[in-house]
């Protein structure tokens, strides 16, 4: 079966805190976000990350959960993502994937991932997913 | 146009490390996957020598078997007589109707003093684990990594 594509915007709130932790110039510390979901994904998240910067600004790293609640193409309910970033050079690779068995109610069994485009400060989503029986 | 020499993982360092778990209350225990940040500390035996600590985000599914974890770690070691400090980034997955999938790599940038420039990438093996957020078994490593 072919996944679902889910597409759409979202907005995001940050509440950063300072790094925890640094030593000759690398950081590390703790971010969350409220985000609001638009499109194919009428929902709203909670994400929890920690983040690493270093003392050459094009390279950096992250991780995060995030609890999103909320409905995908009409069903309701919620589930996980699980972000890893690392930045090098400039560049971005980014896997944001559904932590297997984390969906409730009508998204029970769901997974995929998401993919986010940064388009100077407006993000844009498309979520693959399916369902398992 | 900027040219920059490759980095070659061209090393490999083995040995075992120990850790000691220490979680925090979940923040968010909702109906379903239930959310924790935790922390580890590491100490480190073998071509690795010296201690850690990995800052993790755990998710927790309500099925057993099934979870997820992302991190990041501190390394503060010595590897073959070098000395320094470097950030690896974990994330890993598994389900109980499928793989368990784990990727540690070292944050680039992150190397301080003699490890400054370090490049790689961790396995880790564990003997009697049934998710990755279980804390029995021995932790056996293998660094595959490259210096400047």
């Amino acid at each position: 079966m072919a996944m679902i594509s889910a597409t759409g915007t979202f907005d995001i709130t940050s509440r950063p805190e300072p790094p925890f932790w640094s030593f000759d110039g690398v950081l590390l510390g703790r971010m969350e976000f409220d985000k609001v979901f638009h499109g194919s994904l009428t929902a709203t998240s909670i994400v929890y990350m920690t983040y690493v910067r270093t003392p050459v600004e094009s390279s950096a790293g992250y991780v995060a959960v995030e609890w999103v609640t909320g409905e995908i193409d009409g069903r309701s309910g919620s589930f996980a993502f699980l972000h890893n970033g690392v930045t090098t050079g400039g560049d971005l690779s980014l896997s944001v994937a559904i932590v297997p068995d984390s969906g409730t109610g009508e998204l029970s069994g769901i997974r995929g991932s998401m993919a986010i485009e940064n388009d100077a400060g407006e993000h844009s989503y498309t979520l693959q997913y399916e369902f398992t029986v | 146009m900027v040219h920059k020499k490759e980095k070659v993982m061209d090393r490999v360092a083995r040995g075992e490390f120990f850790l000691d778990w220490n979680p925090e209350a979940p923040f968010d225990d909702a109906a379903g996957a239930s959310l924790s940040r935790v922390t580890v500390t590491k100490s480190w035996s073998g071509d690795i020598v010296g201690s850690s600590v990995a800052h993790l985000l755990t998710a927790m599914s309500p099925v057993k078997g099934s979870a997820g974890y992302v991190a990041v770690e501190r390394m503060d070691v010595t590897i073959e007589g070098r000395t320094g400090t470097f950030v690896l980034q974990h994330c890993a997955t598994s389900a109980v109707r499928g793989d368990q999938v784990l990727t540690v790599t070292v944050v680039p940038d992150t190397g301080t003093e003699d490890l400054r420039g370090i490049v790689g990438r961790l396995a880790v093996t564990v003997q009697g684990r049934e998710s990755p957020t279980d804390r029995g078994g021995r932790h056996l490593y293998e660094f595959t990594y490259g210096l400047p």
